[in-house]
């Protein structure tokens, strides 16, 4: 609003210059109110609506990406108003990525209301003997694996607990690789360039031997005239 | 206050400058409009044009097309149809020889690829970078959608706009890595003829071999094959017009704007996506250097009968490289036509990258065990 009051300020120095003050003066009046409002639409009764209309408790997911920082807030507030416990949202490793971390860290954010969080992995996405089960705190965000993974597919999730009530957050998969970067590298591009210059090799190859196999027709010669052509043109003529 | 956050608004402004690009400067006009409209109404909050289907709403229509052209790999192929049916390879099966400067222009894949490596991408993410440094876009965006879709915006961009640019990158180089009289060299320039059963055989024997050791690439070969087939066959002609103008014309436009559509701006302002762009410069200045030092190479193997500017041709550029690399020698001599043996290694050019994208889609997963 600090901005809005200076350019007022500056709009009635203005004015008073050119002696149009009571019009310019409304004008002034009418944009401020118009910013205003649009302000208070665009961040106060949208999200408010947005919350209001989404059966989804998730309904996050499907909310513009600018809102993104009042998240947290208004899930909050949601979560309070019904009672419930919130459910926490993953953040990394993200899910379906390839990880080459044999300890990783994962992170996520708490669910509202929660007193405890238990975080889960497993290598089986049914959960049933996770290798990873660990009860931590409300305020928990974070949890890093101290035994080493082996080479595996991976699923995690993080359930909100408060009391008897739990809430289940999504459940999100990543894959543990060695991590190769170089070796990676050096090899592909090895067999990167020794294919493509086989293949190239290859190419030249076949087309030198079907240019010799598929002779090229000789140049068009004139068609030989017929005796009964030449009478013809004769007549013609 | 203001409806717009600002990373919308940075996302609005590189849309603009692209189109900008696209009209002041011709830079690829047909690709970076799209791009840069995509980029500016996607970028408008609450527009939704990306979003998925949720609670019983349809989704965006980008989204949608996004999926349906881009996620399935449906747009790449197509567009790789019109340009089959471009392509004139009559010229390379003149002299088929010159594949050997297209294999030498594809080194600049493997340089960017190892330099994105060092800068800590991910081996797939790196994978999909290097091949910015085959200078072809439906490549790019075929291999960056199967191995790091997030980086799709930005390696697309990257390679549309740079390839818009490569005179801009190829006359310098050129230039510093030749002498005056190996740009003077004039290659002797004779039409053979040959039958029409090998400009047909062709296509199908570039598929069936390239695809027989990358078949990773065969929905890309096959459909610049199928392009090319068509049009030597000569008895299709209404789908060959049809290929290079409708199908070419309306892939570009749904192409270029989903493209522009990836362009939101929590995802691409990111460091990552300068780095892809400095990774960019890394790939295209490594393959025309490359190129034009293994064309110094063939030169100096036949005695001075080769002109090093063919080396710059073996990209996937086609035709600009193919006509900047014909300038240069023409700026020299004006009697210089090195035009056709230019075209025809830029032709090859088409063909290498391909293969070395089938190369790095085949055998990058088999390196890291998750084929």
């Amino acid at each position: 609003m600090q901005i809005g009051e200076d350019e007022a300020h500056k709009g009635k120095s203005k004015i008073g210059a050119h002696g149009k003050g009571s019009k310019m003066q409304k004008l002034t009046s009418t944009i401020l109110t118009f910013t205003f409002l649009a302000s208070f639409i665009t961040l106060v009764l949208l999200p408010a609506r947005v919350v209001e209309a989404s059966p989804d408790p998730d309904w996050r997911n499907s909310y513009d990406s600018s809102m993104r920082s009042n998240r947290g807030d208004l899930c909050f507030l949601e979560s309070k108003a019904s009672g419930a416990v919130g459910k926490p949202v993953l953040i990394s490793p993200e899910n379906g990525k390839t990880i080459y971390d044999d300890t990783p860290t994962f992170t996520w954010t708490v669910g509202a209301n929660a007193d405890d969080h238990r975080f889960l992995l497993d290598n089986e996405i049914t959960f049933e003997s996770p290798i990873e089960n660990q009860l931590l705190g409300a305020t928990t965000t974070t949890y890093t694996v101290t035994t080493k993974l082996a080479l595996d597919n991976y699923w995690w999730k993080v359930v909100a607990i408060k009391g008897e009530n739990e809430n289940h957050s999504d459940i999100w998969t990543f894959q543990l690789l060695p991590a190769p970067p170089l070796e990676f590298g050096l090899t592909l591009t090895i067999i990167g360039m020794v294919c493509v210059f086989s293949v190239m090799g290859l190419l030249i190859a076949i087309c030198l031997i079907l240019k010799k196999v598929f002779k090229a027709p000789p140049p068009e010669a004139e068609a030989p005239v017929s005796e009964a052509q030449k009478s013809t043109h004769k007549e013609k003529s | 206050m203001f409806p717009y956050p600002i990373d919308n608004i940075i996302m609005i402004g590189f849309g603009l400058a692209l189109c900008a690009l696209a009209i002041k400067k011709h830079y690829e006009p047909l690709l970076l409009l799209p791009i840069g409209f995509g980029a500016i109404i996607v970028n408008i909050p609450g527009g939704g044009l990306m979003s998925p289907p949720q609670n019983g709403e349809p989704g965006g229509i980008l989204y949608y097309i996004y999926q349906a052209g881009i996620i399935t790999e449906i747009l790449p192929c197509l567009i790789f149809v019109g340009i089959g049916a471009m392509c004139d390879f009559g010229a390379l099966l003149e002299r088929p020889w010159l594949m050997v400067f297209a294999a030498a222009g594809q080194i600049g894949i493997f340089i960017a690829l190892l330099s994105a490596l060092g800068l800590g991408f991910k081996p797939l993410e790196a994978s999909s970078i290097g091949i910015i440094g085959a200078m072809d876009g439906p490549t790019a965006i075929f291999t960056t959608s199967r191995f790091a879709a997030d980086l799709l915006p930005a390696v697309a961009v990257c390679a549309y706009s740079y390839m818009a640019m490569v005179p801009i990158f190829q006359v310098p180089i050129s230039k510093a890595l030749t002498t005056r009289k190996e740009r003077l060299i004039r290659m002797e320039y004779k039409p053979k003829a040959y039958s029409k059963t090998v400009r047909m055989a062709f296509p199908i024997i570039v598929t069936l071999v390239t695809c027989a050791i990358a078949p990773k690439a065969t929905p890309l070969m096959g459909s610049l094959m199928l392009g090319n087939f068509m049009r030597e066959s000569g008895v299709v002609d209404r789908l060959v017009k049809a290929s290079e103008n409708e199908l070419a014309n309306i892939v570009t436009l749904l192409l270029g704007i989903t493209i522009g559509g990836t362009m939101i701006a929590d995802r691409f302002l990111k460091p990552q996506t300068l780095l892809v762009f400095a990774l960019g410069v890394v790939a295209f200045v490594s393959a025309l250097s490359f190129g034009i030092l293994f064309g110094k190479l063939a030169c100096f193997l036949t005695g001075g009968k080769v002109n090093p500017l063919l080396g710059a041709c073996g990209v996937s550029a086609y035709p600009m490289a193919g006509r900047t690399a014909h300038m240069i020698g023409r700026k020299e001599d004006p009697d210089n036509w090195l035009l056709v043996h230019a075209v025809a290694t830029n032709t090859g050019g088409q063909i290498a990258s391909v293969v070395a994208g089938g190369v790095i889609l085949t055998f990058a997963p088999i390196l890291l065990g998750i084929a």
